[in-house]
Formats: C-alpha cells, sequence, structure tokens
C-alpha cells in the first residue's frame, strides 16, 4: 500500500527528528557536566550547532525523497515551505522596526554614544504630541527622587521597598534587595552623580520605554555581630522604565510626591497589596512612569580617578544652534515682555563666578541658591569624591570670554535657555600639601561649556535679578540645604522666582 | 465579547449619552464602536494551516486506510473548513494572534478615524476620538491639543484608564459610566462656552457587521 509506504517515510522523519534531540540533549548533558563553564558552554554551541545543521540537512532530504517519490504529499509540502521562509526572510525582514532609537547597543555604546542624547530630545519632542505634560526637568526630578528613595527603601527593608511597587516592579525590587549585604541597617547619603538617558524606544507602541544610567554612590550602614560598619560605594545603575504612552504627566509636585499615581494619596497598601484609598494595583505604569528592571553596571568602593588630565574638545567648534532659534528667540521675547537678554546674561556671568568661586573653594553651599536640586547634587557628589581622595580642584583666574544663546525650551511647566559660555583660568588639582597633581598653574586653560537655565512657567513676570539677593524676598542670599530662603521660605532652587542653572553640558556630548 | 452588549437599547443609551457630552462642554466627542479593527486573515489562514497539517497528520497514521488521490483533496478541505471557522469565531482569531499586532492595528484603525473623520481638525483643537474595537478588547482615546492641555493631568489619567478597563471587558453599561464620568471631567475643564460650532456629527459610528 503506497499510503503504509508514506507512513513510514514519516516515521522515518519523525525518529529522525528524535534522535536528533537525544543526540543534541545529550550533547549538552555531557559538555556541562564534564568540562569547566567556559570550555563546556562552547562546546555545547559547537554540536548544537552542526545537530541544528545535519536536521536541516536530513529535512531537505526527505522533502526531496518526498517530492520524487510521492509527489501529491511532497509538492504541497514544498510550497509551504518555500512560502514560510518567503515570509521569514522577505515579508519579516522588511516590516519597520517598533523601536524608535535603538535598543542593541550595549550600555557603554549606548550611554556614551553621541548620538543619544539628541535622539532622546526628538524622541522627547515626540512623547509631547501624545503628552503635552512632558518635561524633561520634571522627569528627572522624578527619577533623581525615585532613585534615592528606592535605595533608602531597600536599607530599611523589604517591606518599605514593597510600598513603592506602583514605581518599581517586582524584578527592579528583587535587583535592589539582592544589593543587601548581612546587617543592613541603612542607606544614606544617597547622591547620584548624573544620570544618562541611555535610549527611548517604544513610541509607535501603546508603552514607552526609557533606559537611563545612574552614576551614584551611597553609604550602607551594617550591623554584624554588634560591630556597626560603614561602606560607601560608587554605583553605575541600568533602570529600565515604561509607561503607558497616553497618560498626561503629572505637575512636578505631584510627580516626585511618589503618591499612589490613580488617586495621589499616600503611599498606602490594603491587605490585597492595592492602594488603601482608591483600591486600585498600579502593577504596570497604567498612570506613570514604572521601573521594570535594574542592573547593577558597577559597583566598587573605590571614587571615581580625578587626578587625569584630560584635553579640552570641541572648543573651537561652531556653536550648535537650535534649528530656527531666531524665530524662536522672537516669539519667546514677545510673549514675555520683561525679560532682558542683558540681564539674563548678567545673572549667567554671576552665577557662573559664583560657581566657580564655590568649586574651587570647595564650599560647595555657596553654589546651592543658583542650582537646582539634581544638579546640585550632582556637584555635591564630586566636591565629595575630591574631599575623600583629599584634594582639591581649582579654577583660578577664571573669566568668562564668551556667551551665546544657542536653545530656548517651552515646556508645560518650564521655560529653559541654553547658553553656550566661552571661559579661560588656570585648571589645577591640588592635594592636602597644595602639591599639584593634575593639570597646570601657568598653562591657561580655555574651555566652553553648554549651561541651560530653566524658570518655571508660573514665575511672577519680574525683571531677571542680577545681584545677590533672594528673588523673591529680596533680602541677602542665604538657603538652606533644600533650596528655600531663609528669610521668606520661598524655594528659590526650582526657578519659581528666577533663573536657576539646570545642566552643565560639555562640547564633545552637546548636540543640540 | 459579544456584539449582543452592544444592543440598540446600550446604542440609544450610548447615543444619548454623547449628545450630552456635546451639549455641556467645548470638546467634540466621536464614539466609534467596531467590531474588529482588521480581518486578520493571515489568522484564518494559519488556522486552516494547522487544521490542515492535523489532517494529513490523521491520514498518514490512522489504522483506516484512505486511497492517496483524496488526501489533497481532503487536506484542502482541512484548509478551507479552518479558514472558515477562523474567520467567524473571534475567539480563534485572539488565540492566533499577538497582543501588541492586535493593539497596533486598533491603534492605526483609532488613528486613521481621528484624521480622516476629522476630528483632528477642529476650529479649537478640541476633539476627542473614543475608539472600540470589540474583537480586540481595546479602547483607543485620541484627544486633541486643546482637550489635553486643559485637563489636570491625574483625573485625566483616571478617566483614561476607566475608558480602557470598559473597552477591555466590552460592556457597553461600563462605557456608558466611563463616557458620563469624562462629561464631568470635560464640563468641568472644557465647558461649553457657545462659540464653538459644532463642527462633527454627534451620532456615535456602529460598525458592528
Amino acid at each position: 500500500m503506497r499510503m503504509r509506504g508514506v507512513t513510514n517515510v514519516f516515521a522515518r522523519g519523525i525518529t529522525l527528528v528524535f534522535a536528533c534531540l537525544v543526540l543534541r540533549s545529550e550533547a549538552i548533558a555531557r559538555v556541562g557536566g564534564g568540562q569547566g563553564y567556559g570550555g563546556g558552554g562552547n562546546g555545547g554551541d559547537g554540536d548544537g550547532a552542526g545537530a541544528i545543521i545535519w536536521l536541516i540537512f536530513e529535512l531537505i532530504r526527505l522533502l526531496v525523497y518526498l517530492t520524487i517519490e510521492y509527489p501529491i504529499i511532497g509538492i504541497p509540502l514544498d510550497i509551504i515551505v518555500i512560502a514560510a521562509l518567503v515570509w521569514f526572510f522577505v515579508i519579516r525582514r522588511a516590516k519597520p522596526s517598533s523601536t524608535f532609537i535603538s535598543s542593541t547597543g550595549g550600555i557603554a555604546n549606548s550611554s556614551s554614544s553621541l548620538g543619544a542624547p539628541s535622539k532622546a530630545n526628538k524622541a522627547f519632542e515626540n512623547l509631547r504630541k501624545f503628552d503635552p505634560n512632558f518635561s524633561e526637568i520634571v522627569f528627572t526630578d522624578f527619577c533623581y527622587t525615585l532613585y534615592a528613595k528606592a535605595h533608602h527603601a531597600r536599607g530599611t527593608g523589604s517591606k518599605a521597598l514593597d510600598q513603592l511597587s506602583p514605581y518599581l516592579g517586582e524584578q527592579a525590587r528583587k535587583s535592589l534587595v539582592q544589593l543587601n549585604p548581612a546587617g543592613l541597617q541603612e542607606v544614606k547619603g544617597i547622591i547620584i552623580g548624573g544620570m544618562t538617558i541611555a535610549d527611548v524606544r517604544g513610541l509607535e507602541s501603546p508603552r514607552v520605554n526609557i533606559s537611563l544610567v545612574f552614576e551614584a554612590n551611597y553609604t550602607e550602614i551594617t550591623n554584624v555581630n554588634n560591630k556597626v560598619s560603614e561602606m560607601t560605594y560608587y554605583v553605575r545603575e541600568r533602570w529600565e522604565l515604561e509607561r503607558n504612552r497616553d497618560v498626561l504627566s503629572p505637575t512636578p509636585e505631584q510627580a516626585t510626591a511618589l503618591h499612589c499615581p490613580r488617586c495621589g494619596a499616600a503611599l498606602q497598601k490594603d491587605t490585597t497589596g492595592a492602594c488603601a484609598f482608591c483600591g486600585t494595583r498600579v502593577e504596570r505604569g497604567e498612570f506613570q512612569w514604572f521601573v521594570r528592571k535594574i542592573t547593577v553596571l558597577d559597583r566598587e568602593a573605590r571614587g571615581p580617578l580625578l587626578t587625569s588630565d584630560v584635553p579640552e574638545a570641541g572648543t573651537n567648534l561652531p556653536s550648535i544652534v537650535q534649528p530656527g532659534f531666531e524665530n524662536i528667540r522672537v516669539a519667546f521675547e514677545k510673549n514675555h515682555a520683561n525679560f532682558s537678554w542683558g540681564r539674563f546674561q548678567t545673572r549667567a556671568r554671576l552665577i557662573f563666578d559664583e560657581l566657580q568661586a564655590a568649586w574651587s573653594t570647595l564650599d560647595w553651599d555657596r553654589a546651592r541658591p543658583h542650582e537646582t536640586d539634581n544638579l546640585f547634587q550632582m556637584h555635591q557628589y564630586w566636591i565629595d569624591a575630591y574631599k575623600r581622595q583629599q584634594l582639591r580642584n581649582v579654577v583660578d583666574q577664571c573669566t568668562v570670554t564668551a556667551m551665546q544663546p544657542v536653545k530656548i525650551i517651552e515646556d508645560a511647566f518650564y521655560n529653559a535657555i541654553t547658553v553656550r559660555i566661552g571661559a579661560q583660568g588656570y585648571d589645577y588639582t591640588v592635594d592636602t600639601n597644595s602639591k599639584i597633581v593634575a593639570g597646570s598653574k601657568n598653562n591657561l586653560r580655555r574651555w566652553t561649556e553648554y549651561w541651560t537655565f530653566i524658570r518655571n512657567r508660573q514665575a511672577k513676570p519680574i525683571e531677571t535679578r542680577v545681584d545677590l539677593n533672594c528673588p523673591n524676598c529680596g533680602a541677602p542670599l542665604k538657603v538652606n540645604q533644600a533650596g528655600v530662603c531663609q528669610f521668606c521660605g520661598g524655594k528659590i532652587t526650582s526657578g519659581e522666582f528666577d533663573w536657576v542653572l539646570s545642566k552643565i553640558e560639555q562640547d564633545e556630548s552637546y548636540l543640540g | 465579547m459579544s456584539h449582543a452588549r452592544f444592543d440598540d437599547d446600550a446604542r440609544q443609551a450610548l447615543t444619548a449619552c454623547v449628545k450630552e457630552i456635546e451639549t455641556r462642554t467645548d470638546a467634540e466627542l466621536v464614539l466609534a464602536v467596531r467590531s474588529r479593527s482588521d480581518s486578520y486573515r493571515h489568522a484564518d489562514y494559519l488556522f486552516g494551516a494547522l487544521l490542515a497539517v492535523a489532517g494529513l497528520i490523521f491520514l498518514l497514521f490512522s489504522p483506516v486506510t484512505f486511497h492517496p488521490n483524496w488526501v489533497l483533496i481532503e487536506v484542502v478541505l482541512f484548509f478551507a473548513l479552518g479558514a472558515f471557522l477562523s474567520s467567524r469565531s473571534n475567539v480563534l482569531k485572539r488565540l492566533l494572534t499577538g497582543k501588541k499586532l492586535r493593539a497596533e492595528k486598533v491603534r492605526m484603525s483609532a488613528a486613521a478615524m481621528f484624521y480622516e473623520a476629522g476630528i483632528a481638525n477642529t476650529r479649537q483643537e478640541t476633539g476627542i476620538l473614543v475608539y472600540v474595537s470589540l474583537l480586540e478588547r481595546r479602547l483607543e482615546v485620541l484627544a486633541d491639543r486643546g482637550v489635553l492641555t486643559s485637563m489636570p493631568a491625574m483625573e485625566w489619567n483616571e478617566e483614561l484608564f476607566e475608558l480602557h478597563e470598559a473597552g477591555r471587558r466590552g460592556d457597553a453599561k461600563l462605557l456608558e459610566k466611563a463616557l458620563h464620568n469624562l462629561s464631568d471631567l470635560l464640563a468641568k475643564y472644557l465647558p461649553a462656552t457657545g462659540e464653538n460650532p459644532n463642527e462633527l456629527a454627534d451620532a456615535p459610528r456602529f460598525e458592528l457587521t
């Protein structure tokens, strides 16, 4: 009977596939069990690839056999196989990727990639089409707050960390808890040195994903056998955030409060793990950004290297000016009748001078009134790093040589102006004996940087302040660590009253 | 999800709800309820192919002997039967298509309607499309800039969540309730001024064939 013959052929085919699988599993077991980790892995891969090639070859042989001997079966099978191959190699490959920005690069590549900031800016512009409230400044504030609260919470225990579940996924919380050493009592002194937006993707889909890389330090306090010890770590972590694309970003106050993202009540859970007030389990970023995954890239007790001489790059390059800047500038001036470029630039110079003086003397509190909380924290990270290594970076006779406005951004909550500042001075690093360990006291160094100043859109339309007085009450500038004026109680570092410095970018990393 | 849930009573209730929204707010709301956002023909063919393969295996390994000349015809018949069954079944289509693909199709259809129906071109940028696709169990809300910039984020997100839930469950009553809540929100932050002309047809679009 011919059909029996065909059955036999198929039985042979199935036996062949089974034999193949048996051989494959045998190969894996042998290699993995008998050799070292690296060698075992390689051997297994080689045998596996060989088995697959052999299987494909045998399947082709089977198809040829069927086509010739039993065309009634073989030809339809040929058609199916060819159609599947065409679909896989032509149609599927031709489909556009849903990834907005390539996510294939490793972290080293994406975080240091020159294209990343520019692509992130473009992605954020696109996101604003769906969410006009989206503000990079507010998003950054939110991420800084969440980072600090998450690490603080892991020091308090996994229950405290679970309270943050509307913002931290299970996998992310597990990754954080895994960092905890035995006898951990507290995580304190959490300072973020920098946050890089490594990737933004998914803008064509209902879910947007953002990858961030944090550079930070914190101190873990442990108590083992009644012996209390402290250990400070410098870490790099990659955080994967996601959110529904179409939701509206909350106001800055709501974003950084880290309350229930649905009802806005304080984070408090009922027995089912849902919000005690609105009864919702928020677990996927339905309302606000949600951390899906955390990967620790580096974690060392050693601080960053501060004694290397890095030559200036890009100082002589032309300024990168926002496309259509002149028109944007005219529109901005029209919408802000009280704004004066002269006063703005005078204020920018004043802040520049104050910051250089504060940096050189390691008296960073002097810079507090002029920087946003995040930038101040970032600079504090570096100041602390210098202090821990008993070093001091000095910029002598520092003067501003040029200042050029290059970009104006107005989002839902903030106005931001970026200027390219040209400066010169003697830049060197000294140790506790005043011995120069990097840089030079004799070689005049020239550099340019892109400085971004922000001001809250709700700020009263008053003249830009060009002296060292509180922009709210006019009293001499005296603020606490939170950036609040000690006389009027106004928070002057959030741009609610006047322009404050939000970001400093180097020539080589700035892309507009 | 059954179309029965969007029966005549439900349709009338939703029509009344949309009319009420239009009177209370300057927003121009368009409600569209569709049975599906794509034919998902490939799912039919896939099910047909699966049935054909299953049939072929049955023919080959069955203790009953079949004449070889019938095999091709029977395989083709199995394929046609599978494709037909799948074309009639939302469950099969859902099983044989990816969630991501279904979401993409709904989003594309909603976006196409947003532009083609002129919702994106209202004078004060106050168009809103609430698009429900029953097979995919999805609801999309596309709102123009004028609406988004007027709404407080937390409350808007809350309404959005409720609408999506209603779409996911395919429940006309839930949808009506969510639309009423949306109506309150719109009336509060984008109230009817009497100056904004009614630029879009108020009647919901039901395409449930």
